[in-house]
């Protein structure tokens, strides 16, 4: 039981003098209750692989398959994988937010009653209590807000697959503290493919890595495998390092650190830092 | 992306065409349009399809994007040729489909006015892909300048026209935007009938407005902090004005047309 | 300078006060970062400092004008530049140059004098090479960059940036915060940014934090760093360079208090 992406390729405007490959290549599973992270620069076909993901894209070559059957946004496959897009809020269109999250489930057939109690508990799942922001306007709500609203919209269809397009951008510390936490709740219910450039928020969860480069992959892995790569990820430009393992990297640069592997976290960090400089002492 | 490759849109190169001042384009245009309604025979008719024909290819327009546009107007230009052609028993018959006939006086005139169509969609396209939409703008602001004496905010719309051009690819993109999440949320843009389909569109279309509505608010800001405050004392980075080459363009041009629609 | 002298503001007559009694100055020079968590009134304050705003009580100068006074309103737009948020909002030419020249065709000056200026304002955001692109066919990095031309192409003593990299990918961010420091330290102009960026924040000569229309701190980009409570209240969390400072210091090592980013870290340490 799986999202399961193999070897797929996208092309733009096939037969034009524009053909461009956007994809080429790439393969991806996506289990219930994992959280998978698609990092690289923008342009690199990140948001065509959620597009190609989500059954909204043809691919032209390989195939994607939800559950064992071929992902079209139609049939039994309707309803199964839920996509939000960047900045999300700019999609409301109803004038309370519970309303707005019925939205998805109406459209899947589910009577009103049932729509609007999928909604207001999406809206609990996202941490917007459904009694007070239920019957708000949308364009009321402050960005941390509007973006887990928008969230819980998609999470109101009972997707078993959660594809979410940079879901932190533009928002400041506590917005995207609450957008992460909604993450981590969605993960409960859903597998979670997340688009980023934002590594700083989500490496420290993510079960899986894919770096996309120019449409082709330039890293597939885990975490641990993905900070081994990580000095010659940055140094392509293709991921922004997270800051605890970006000040090893450059105590190493600075001939500071001998070589080794990296990590995220602070204590291991500075126990590293610690053990290699005179006066320190490792905890 | 949505990319909008539409009828006559600009097609950027170094031709005379192109460098022409937008003014003296328009003004061509409009004598070359005055001269298509007062010809009266085919040889007036060659004459101005020369003109065009001639135009086109100083402009290196690709012969392509020229024939876009006739292709939307064929349909038209087919139905002059066949209302003005079919009779009903004529008396002066070239071929006859039981009792509706073709008629050879009714198809010289079937072919003359679709020939004149085709030379107006045509010229009249050769000036929006020879001119920038800015130029156009620039251009129309000030054949239209006169009307400034009678209080008509000539600068303003121009500036207007110019924002509204900016904007089109913009919102293009935004609109594809959105109505690609709302199918993703389960959406249908193509189901029932035109009123449930007209319902459809209110989750693309209440979400867009928004957004132009607050964009229209935000760059009224940008702009005022720029300094914009009407088109008085504005000046141009390019400060297009009618040259001699300009002038001659124009009035050579004039003179031909009028001379070819009066006598032929 | 730009000068706040206990300026209020708020939007309608019945309105709670979206600032209140701010005191700050700018001078030429200086790179100023005002963060303030959603609310706080940090991007009032920018629409404040050209008059785009009128303070309900107190007054806003620019080297000595006031900002509303309608004798010196558009003198003090045209030495005050703002950048906002999102490119698409304020790019109104239909190509790149001709964006660029807004600003100075609005000043009525001389077609060769904007030339100038066009070309050395997209010369200094490295735009050099695009005059006749589209604004839709560049990277959002490219249209802010544009914006920023834009406001320089004005040859304004300051600047105003308001979230100038909110919309942007880390290429594009790190171009934009590259450009304001450059302005400010290279160029003297006085820039203001506006951003709850914690990159942006560690660049800057000064901080100014504000919590619910009030300044509740001004200073060092050093002093907020390792104060926990207080940069929560300003709608920042500690950032993990400041928490892996901490860490060293535990550990025995001689980290300054301050470390907003892991060069300020590494360069305590290589010391």
């Amino acid at each position: 039981m799986a999202l399961i992406l193999a070897d797929i390729a996208c092309v733009y405007a096939a037969g034009t003098s524009l053909e461009s490959a956007a994809l080429h290549g790439v393969s991806l599973t996506l289990s219930r209750g994992d959280l998978v992270l698609v990092l690289g620069p923008t342009g690199a076909g990140k948001t065509t692989l959620l597009r190609a993901a989500a059954g909204l894209l043809s691919v032209s070559q390989g195939s994607v398959e939800v559950d064992g059957l071929p992902a079209s946004g139609r049939g039994s496959t309707r309803g199964a994988v839920g996509l939000v897009f960047q900045r999300p809020e700019s999609q409301f269109f109803s004038l309370s937010v519970e309303d707005d999250c019925a939205f998805g489930p109406r459209n899947l057939g589910r009577a009103p009653g049932e729509a609007l109690q999928d909604a207001r508990e999406a809206l609990a799942a996202v941490g917007l209590d459904p009694s007070t922001f239920g019957p708000r306007e949308p364009w009321s709500l402050s960005g941390g807000e509007a973006r887990r609203a928008a969230l819980a919209g998609v999470l109101a269809m009972r997707p078993r697959y959660l594809l979410l397009d940079e879901p932190t951008a533009g928002l400041d510390a506590a917005g995207r503290q609450s957008v992460c936490a909604a993450v981590e709740e969605a993960r409960t219910r859903a597998g979670v493919l997340v688009v980023t450039h934002d590594a700083e928020s989500f490496l420290g969860s993510a079960d899986r890595v894919l770096v996309l480069r120019g449409g082709r992959p330039a890293f597939d892995g885990d975490v641990s495998a993905l900070l081994h790569a990580l000095p010659t990820l940055a140094a392509a430009d293709d991921v922004d390092p997270p800051e605890v393992p970006r000040t090893l990297m450059l105590a190493r640069e600075r001939g500071l650190l001998p070589p080794g592997p990296l990590t995220l976290d602070v204590e291991s960090a500075a126990d590293l830092l610690a053990g290699a400089l005179p006066g320190g002492e490792r905890r | 992306m949505m990319r909008i490759t539409g009828i006559g849109q600009y097609v950027p190169a170094d031709s005379p065409v192109h460098r022409l001042d937008a003014a003296a384009k328009i003004g061509v245009v409009a004598v070359f349009t005055v001269a298509l309604f007062l010809v009266h025979g085919f040889a007036g008719l060659a004459v101005l399809a020369a003109t065009v024909a001639g135009a086109t290819a100083v402009s290196r327009v690709p012969v392509r994007a020229v024939a876009r546009g006739l292709k939307a107007v064929a349909l038209i230009m087919v139905l002059t040729i066949v209302a003005n052609a079919l009779r009903w028993q004529p008396a002066d018959a070239l071929v006859r489909l039981g009792p509706l006939a073709v008629d050879g006086t009714g198809l010289r005139t079937g072919v003359f006015f679709a020939v004149r169509i085709m030379l107006l969609v045509t010229g009249t396209s050769l000036l929006t892909l020879t001119t920038s939409p800015v130029q156009l703008a620039g251009g129309i602001e000030r054949v239209l300048a006169p009307l400034k004496a009678v209080r008509v905010p000539v600068g303003d719309l121009a500036m207007t026209l110019t924002i509204a051009l900016r904007f089109i690819p913009t919102t293009a993109e935004e609109a594809e935007g959105i109505m690609t999440a709302q199918q993703a949320r389960g959406a249908s843009f193509d189901a029932g009938g035109p009123i449930a389909r007209a319902r459809a569109y209110a989750p693309v279309l209440v979400p867009l407005f928004f957004q132009l509505f607050r964009r229209a608010d935000a760059l009224a800001t940008a702009m005022e902090a720029r300094c914009y405050r009407g088109s008085g004392g504005r000046t141009r980075l390019v400060e297009d004005r009618m040259r001699t080459a300009d002038w001659v363009a124009l009035l050579a041009t004039g003179t031909l047309l009028v001379v070819v629609g009066v006598l032929l | 300078m730009i000068r706040f002298d206990s300026v209020s503001f708020r939007y309608r007559g019945d309105a709670p006060l979206a600032l209140d009694g701010v005191c700050l100055a700018l001078e030429a020079g200086e790179l100023v970062a005002v963060v303030g968590a959603n609310g706080s009134g940090k991007s009032t304050l920018a629409r404040l400092c050209d008059g785009l705003l009128e303070p309900t009580s107190g007054s806003v100068t620019v080297d000595g004008l006031d900002s509303v006074d309608p004798a010196s309103l558009w003198k003090v737009r045209s030495m005050v530049g703002m950048v906002f948020q999102d490119p698409d909002d304020q790019i109104v030419g239909t190509v790149v140059e001709e964006d660029c020249a807004f600003g100075p065709e609005n000043l009525g000056l001389p077609s060769d004098e904007i030339r100038v200026r066009v070309d050395s304002s997209l010369r200094a955001v490295g735009l050099d090479g695009l005059e006749r692109r589209e604004p839709h066919l560049l990277s959002e990095g490219q249209k802010q960059r544009l914006a920023v031309a834009g406001a320089l192409a004005m040859r304004p003593r300051y600047l105003v940036f308001d979230e100038p990299t909110a919309m942007l990918d880390p290429v594009g961010r790190r171009a934009v915060l590259e450009i304001t420091e450059r302005l400010a330290h290279a160029e003297g102009h006085g820039v203001l940014v506006v951003s709850h960026d914690i990159g942006g924040v560690a660049r800057a000569d000064r901080v100014i934090g504000l919590a619910g229309g009030r300044v509740v701190f001004d200073g060092a980009p050093e002093g907020l760093m390792d104060d926990a409570s207080m940069l929560l209240r300003v709608g920042l969390s500690l950032p993990p360079a400041a928490r892996l400072a901490a860490a060293l210091r535990a550990r025995g090592l001689d980290v300054p208090a301050p470390a907003a980013d892991a060069e300020s870290v590494v360069a305590s340490l290589w010391r």
